[in-house]
């Protein structure tokens, strides 16, 4: 995709590869001509993509396939290999061997609310602490900005001073998006939010999402495996697979006409509620499993599952093509066929 | 409907907590009938689990089973002897759980540990066990399980270890399986194999099932029968594309608008407010009146479970029919 | 939102529960009073050398001196009363033991902390030298610090600090890496927040539980390292005798029948010791959560 004038985040050509510190032994057996297999991982393969400001865009895929990782590196919470990503044409993490993050307009809500916030720290320090070291309130005045959050994502004033533990997993994730929020961000990465929350409760901050994209405008990647969230909140998805992004394209198009076999085969996958008959449900499972993302095929990583499967897909990896609705595909499909 | 395999009534599971003691499960009744896929829902703290294990008589100190009886084939369970229940287990009844490493011992091999389930109840050559473990692999879509059974439970993926644990629980040809949210752990493309091979494998053998799942999609696609819990009770039950086309209880309503799939996109969804209360500290009466839209001063005592046919429910304003969410 | 318990208060009910650990911590705690207000409870100053009667040297058990006074425990080669010598080398050596004790925890928990947070060279190099160290015995290290910087309560000190700092690094270290994974830490990064207020308010109080059992065990353990220096003569000057001088001083008594010049110091120093180990182990199986039910 060209950048266009209203991208706020820009993601250029990003890869993240992994690799485990070589211990000391490892190396002296190098040194010494013996071979040592260094295990690298590539979670992120040359992804790029645009958040339009004031847009949702949501990123799917399944475990294992990156997603979370490109988002903690669009969060400048790990540094990319290679490639980087923006905003409004600044760089998120600064220069050198250990760079750091360099701007306070992107911030971050994890999956589990229980392991995302500081057990021994109070709600309302845990809220404070990120503006006050920036300076964007002061001390006198921290005590209201941390009021003021917690009624926009729904909690009693009163839970400045007590401690994550003696709140529900709901009332957590509440407070990890007020944490994120206080920071006054363009742009919010949420990492699969709502995953570990209850049907009810998931509803309800599903709502908050929708709530606070209406009144504060916020821009956000919204990662998930949950095909039923994205599709209620999100303007454009991208999937992802095996670190690469395979399909990208407003929601509604990708959902009723998904060009990518891996898009459709997932669509197949989801069970959906059924209240029609009693007639049995069929799925069209995808065949196998992911392939290691230490070796992933040569190619396209989807031709060893696909069922078009041709012989150009095994050695020639497809770019990804296309304006408002790409595809990574030789052969995309072309209607959704029976 | 043909006989009931398992009956249980009136179950109520106990906990004693240093902060007080509660009900996991409280006066739950339910019949599997054999060869049926029984669907049980709840959100976490529900007594879905809990469920589940006090069938098979898994309750450990400081829980106990206080009331009820739970009969398999007019076999009374509720207090058998630890010795008793281990040789129904497996046998009679097995169960699967969400993690598979919890059941896989990871210092075994898959074959091993497969024959000594064998042996816990049968006394069969290694030859032939060895037979019926590559049979049982085989149908729970393990490719090439002859070579594969000798290997150890981490050179296999999470899907085919969740595999394994269900031909493990296959094996003694059990009439009924207890499947704790068996595919919860899973990718959708993994889940959407085992939902299937699952459904066939209930119709090929006759095994019935009881399948624990916070997911009601998931549970639509492979139950006939739904069952609702609630904060340790049941409050709905009835054949599951009647439930979910026309609940009847409020809070069966409200999980149904909870989900993402069925409004439009972009617009609210109609959520329940609140979340569940502690156990320890449920509300007088109804569990969900605080909750709950039509709470009023009736709800103030807990309705009792009211069969109406197919159905049954526990509510003092049971929606009118015609209401499809 | 349930009532207010603080870990603290939860820490403490359980504590209750152990009998054995409530007496050892009661003995502690006597202990530790006894020998803080050791100048205004003991019948002598021992120090000072005015106050002291060589005639009244090496006599037994309920002695009554040329002061006046009783001398329960016998007195030393010295003259001096044994019981004062006890509760003032107590002084001595539970000082000795926590300011040891606390620097190596601040040093070691900071090290092992910054090796976890920053990873990579920095991490290898801090690591590679506690690695180093900790093939030594302590005491073998103790022993060569304490001959190189000569007599005197800070030497005596510093060498114990180097023979202990490595096992807070290491336990630290371990905790640390632990917490650094955790989406709290990843959260405090893409605030950002500075490196040292990740590690110092939110890593580090993280990895206080296992610390607390490191420091249990070994202010103990430099109590008893202590006593062995001052026992080989490495440890304070004779004039300020701790526990272990105390027991080395009345070593070559011990044949000839005097046995309270070694043996009361020695029961004191044991007793002190069993009793903060037997506070540590439940210390220790509170705070591990493999334990936890």
């Amino acid at each position: 995709m060209t950048t266009s004038r209203e991208a706020l985040v820009q993601v250029e050509a990003v890869s993240k590869r992994f690799t485990p510190d070589i211990s000391f032994g490892d190396r002296l057996a190098s040194w010494l001509g013996s071979p040592v297999e260094t295990r690298t991982v590539h979670a992120v393969d040359q992804v790029s993509f645009d958040i339009r400001r004031g847009e949702v865009l949501g990123l799917v895929g399944e475990s294992g396939c990156g997603k979370s990782t490109l988002g903690r590196v669009v969060a400048g919470i790990h540094p990319p290999s290679n490639g980087q990503a923006m905003i409004d044409g600044l760089t998120v993490m600064g220069e050198g061997r250990n760079p750091l993050k360099t701007t306070t307009r992107i911030q971050m809500v994890f999956q589990d609310p229980f392991a995302s916030l500081d057990p021994r720290v109070r709600i309302g320090e845990t809220i404070s602490e990120g503006p006050l070291a920036h300076g964007l309130v002061t001390k006198a005045g921290a005590g209201a900005y941390v009021s003021r959050w917690l009624e926009a994502v729904g909690l009693p004033a009163d839970a400045a001073e007590r401690f994550p533990h003696q709140f529900s997993g709901g009332q957590r994730q509440r407070v990890a998006i007020a944490r994120a929020l206080a920071m006054q961000p363009d742009v919010l990465i949420c990492d699969e939010p709502v995953a570990s929350l209850d049907v009810s409760i998931q509803a309800q901050i599903i709502n908050l999402f929708l709530k606070l994209r209406r009144e504060l405008g916020v821009t956000m990647l919204f990662i998930s495996h949950d095909l039923g969230v994205v599709r209620h909140i999100c303007d454009r998805v991208a999937i992802m697979y095996l670190g690469r992004i395979v399909e990208m394209g407003p929601a509604a198009e990708i959902f009723a006409n998904p060009r990518h076999p891996y898009t459709r085969a997932l669509l197949d996958s989801v069970p959906k509620l059924v209240t029609g008959s009693d007639a049995l449900v069929t799925f069209k499972p995808i065949q196998g499993e992911l392939p290691s993302p230490l070796s992933p095929p040569s190619g396209c990583h989807f031709h060893l599952r696909c069922p078009f499967v041709k012989a150009r897909c095994k050695t020639d990896p497809p770019d990804l093509d296309g304006h408002a609705h790409a595809v990574s595909c030789h052969f995309p499909l072309t209607k959704k066929a029976e | 409907m043909s006989a009931a395999l398992l009956e249980v009534s009136g179950l109520t599971t106990r906990f004693d907590t240093r902060n007080g003691s509660l009900n996991a499960v409280e006066d739950v009744s339910f019949t599997v009938a054999e060869g049926e896929i029984v669907g049980l829902v709840g959100e976490s703290g529900s007594g879905k689990s809990v469920t589940g294990f006090s069938i098979l008589g898994l309750i450990d100190p400081p829980g106990r089973i206080v009331s009820g009886s739970v009969k398999l084939n007019g076999r009374e369970l509720v207090g058998l002897s630890h010795a008793e229940l281990r040789s129904m287990r497996g046998r009679e009844i097995a169960m699967v759980f969400q993690d598979p490493s919890a059941t896989l011992n990871p210092v075994l091999t898959i074959g091993r540990q497969m024959r000594l389930a064998i042996a816990a109840h049968e006394s069969l050559s290694e030859q032939a066990a060895n037979a019926r473990c590559i049979e049982v692999l085989t149908t729970v879509g393990i490719p090439d399980a002859a070579r594969r059974i000798e290997a150890y439970p981490h050179q296999y993926s999470g899907g085919m270890r969740q595999r394994v644990a269900i031909a493990i629980a296959l094996l003694n040809r059990p009439k009924l399986i207890i499947c704790d949210e068996p595919t919860t752990a899973l990718d959708v493309s993994i889940q959407a194999q085992i939902l299937t091979e699952m459904k066939s494998l209930a119709a090929k053998l006759g095994t019935a099932m009881i399948w624990i799942s916070h997911d009601l999609a998931t549970v639509s696609s492979v139950a006939s029968r739904i069952l609702v819990m609630y904060a340790g009770r049941l409050i709905e039950a009835g054949p599951i594309a009647e439930v979910l086309r026309q609940p009847r209880h409020p809070y069966t309503k409200g999980l149904l608008n909870s989900l993402p799939g069925i409004a439009t996109p972009g617009q609210d969804l109609v959520q329940i407010p609140g979340s569940m209360p502690s156990l320890i500290d449920l509300p007088e009466g109804c569990s969900f009146r605080p909750r709950c839209d039509f709470a009023d001063g009736e709800c103030g005592v807990m309705p009792a479970l009211s069969v109406d046919g197919a159905r049954s429910l526990r509510c003092h304003h049971a929606l009118a029919r015609g209401t499809a969410p | 939102m349930r009532r207010e318990s603080t870990p603290l208060s939860r820490f403490w009910d359980e504590f209750r529960l152990n009998t054995v650990a409530m007496v050892a911590l009661g003995v502690v705690v006597l202990i530790s009073a006894l020998a803080l207000s050791a100048p205004l409870i003991s019948p002598q100053n021992p120090y000072d050398l005015a106050n002291l009667v060589l005639t009244d040297a090496r006599r037994p058990p309920g002695f009554v001196g040329s002061k006046g006074f009783t001398h329960w425990l016998g007195t030393d080669a010295q003259g001096r009363d044994l019981l004062s010598a006890i509760l003032y080398g107590l002084r001595i050596s539970i000082q000795i033991g926590l300011i040891a004790g606390g620097i190596a925890f601040s040093l070691g928990a900071m090290l092992g902390a910054f090796a976890a947070y920053f990873g990579g060279r920095i991490e290898a190099l801090i690591m590679r030298i506690i690695d180093l160290q900790l093939s030594f015995p302590a005491i073998l290290l103790a022993l060569v610090l304490a001959a190189l910087l000569g007599q005197g309560k800070w030497p005596l000190i510093a060498a114990l600090v180097t023979a202990q700092y490595a096992y807070f690094a290491r336990t630290a270290h371990g905790a640390a890496a632990t917490e650094r994974s955790k989406d709290y830490v990843d959260a405090a990064l893409s605030t950002p927040l500075k490196a040292s207020r990740v590690v110092f308010r939110h890593i580090l109080p993280n990895c206080l539980p296992p610390l607390i059992v490191v420091a249990t065990v070994q202010v103990a353990n430099s109590i008893a390292l202590e006593a062995t220096l001052s026992f080989l003569g490495l440890g304070l000057p004779v004039t300020e005798p701790s526990l272990g001088m105390l027991i080395a001083n009345g070593f070559q008594y011990m044949l000839s029948g005097r046995y309270w010049i070694s043996i009361y110091p020695g029961v004191a120093l044991i007793v002190l010791i069993v009793a903060i180990n037997l506070v540590g182990d439940q210390v220790r199986d509170q705070l591990n959560p493999r334990l936890k039910r």
